[in-house]
């Protein structure tokens, strides 16, 4: 199965939960999600998905200077992207026990 | 692993990036781009340069995954295809407010006008070109009034009736549309004063209109640096002042000069004198005695008289294998006697004149 389709319904989901963890640039993220199993995402869902949280209030940024190289823009989790977070753990851990429970049932 | 630098096929993927993102607001742009730079610096340097993605491919999956649109045109097209859209929507409103019948008398009327339309327009611009340029010369060549605006009048009225500007090339561009507008509005911005020049001054401005018909129009009469010549004295080879030379050009067209002169400098009218050949009157023999007029009726006043030449005499000349004329009759220096008759010694100049004609032609 493609798993960039399911992919698409759990960046949100992800991307707010290893911001969460601790506050990050683009391609620190995106690093990170590879590291923990995500090797598909792409850098620009990421990116875009990062983009779309921040303006949603969920994520806030700052822009760290650096005396040589570029900028880095840095995110971060706001009270609200924590709340989102919760819920939508809760209905990924409700929503993968029900597929987990219907794939043992179809198995055995 | 921090860069310090910015790789050039780094800088190169990020504009092409920012280059797809052009219809996003300045904010949503930088937004997405921000930190892209640093971030595609450390993905070169980890993985190298052929980990760069395809910057379309990149751009699409950005706006999808930022919920943005997906590309639209850039914004100059989306700008020059509205505006193309609005001239196609204006010119079918008319044609359709022409075609419905319910307005037929002044559609019919107002399209029978173009062609005066373009008349006018084409006098516009030749004030216009006048006005900027004056009398003075343009790339060297004279301007010359009457001729511009026979030109412009062609120029108008080919574009006008579409032939030198086809249709379909109109239709593509825009930009010549725009252009096309613009010009017109400013041609009809410019009709007042077009009728001011035309018909106050139509003598400073020389068009040719309401000009005696024995006189040419300005456009043919001697100038020189791009100025009217309000007279013409000659001298012989040895320095004397001739009165009654008649001149003509290599086709034997007699060269004439404005029987009516403004002086710019002291604002006074001159009417010129001609002479006569019986009752024929000459303006193409020099000197022609001038007469003022009076400021307020513009009648002549006093009596017409030659203006003593602007130098008594010039210095000699020769050239080489050539004997030039030798004056016939009266002395020269008393020729300024010619001032209080000014008629009957234009007469006997005249045939003098007639006389040494063919020899004078053939002097340099």
């Amino acid at each position: 199965m493609d798993t960039t389709q399911l992919l698409k319904g759990v960046l949100d989901l992800t991307v707010l939960a290893v911001v969460d963890d601790e506050d990050g640039y683009g391609y620190d993220i995106v690093r990170r999600l590879r590291e923990r199993g995500l090797e598909d995402v792409g850098d620009a869902s990421v990116y875009g998905t990062l983009r779309r949280l921040y303006a949603a209030g969920a994520l806030t940024s700052y822009v760290v200077a650096s005396e040589t190289g570029p900028h880095r823009k840095y995110y971060g989790i706001t009270p609200t992207g924590r709340t989102q977070l919760k819920q939508q753990s809760d209905d990924w851990t409700s929503f993968s026990t029900t597929v987990t429970t219907i794939l043992s049932g179809a198995a055995s | 692993m921090n860069t310090v630098h910015i790789p050039p096929q780094v800088q190169q993927f990020v504009a092409a990036v920012r280059d797809r993102l052009t219809d996003l607001s300045q904010d949503e742009r930088e937004e997405l781009i921000g930190g892209l730079e640093a971030d595609m610096s450390d993905l070169v340097a980890e993985r190298g340069e052929a980990a760069l993605p395809d910057p379309a491919v990149y751009a699409a999956e950005l706006r999808a995954a930022a919920g943005f649109a997906a590309e639209a045109q850039p914004r100059p097209n989306r700008l020059r295809t509205s505006l193309a859209d609005r001239f196609d929507g204006a010119a079918l409103t008319w044609r359709r407010w022409v075609e419905t019948g319910v307005h037929a008398g002044l559609p019919a009327l107002l399209e029978s006008l173009r062609p005066l339309w373009w008349v006018l327009r084409a006098l516009s611009a030749t004030v216009l070109v006048v006005e900027i340029f004056g009398s003075q010369s343009l790339y060297g060549i004279t301007v010359n009034r009457a001729l511009l605006a026979a030109a412009l009048i062609l120029l108008s009225v080919q574009l006008g009736r579409g032939v030198w500007w086809p249709a379909t090339v109109l239709q593509r561009s825009v930009s010549l549309r725009v252009v096309l507008l613009a010009l017109n509005v400013l041609a009809l911005a410019l009709l007042p004063v077009m009728f001011a020049r035309l018909f106050s001054a139509h003598d400073a401005y020389g068009y040719g209109y309401g000009e005696p018909v024995s006189y040419p129009d300005s456009s043919s009469l001697l100038t020189f640096r791009g100025q009217p010549i309000r007279n013409i004295y000659a001298y012989d080879a040895k320095g004397q002042p001739l009165t009654g030379i008649q001149l003509v050009d290599e086709d034997g067209a007699r060269l004439m000069v404005e029987p009516d002169q403004y002086d710019d400098d002291s604002g006074v009218e001159r009417l010129l004198t001609p002479w006569m050949n019986g009752r024929t009157e000459l303006y193409s023999v020099f000197p022609l005695p001038e007469q003022p007029k009076d400021q307020q009726t513009g009648d002549p006043t006093g009596t017409a008289g030659l203006q003593p030449p602007p130098f008594a005499s010039l210095p000699p000349v020769t050239l080489a294998g050539v004997t030039p004329s030798e004056l016939v009759g009266a002395p020269s220096p008393e020729q300024n006697a010619a001032k209080k008759a000014a008629r009957k010694a234009a007469q006997k100049a005249a045939q003098k004149a007639d006389q040494r004609q063919k020899a004078r032609q053939r002097q340099p």
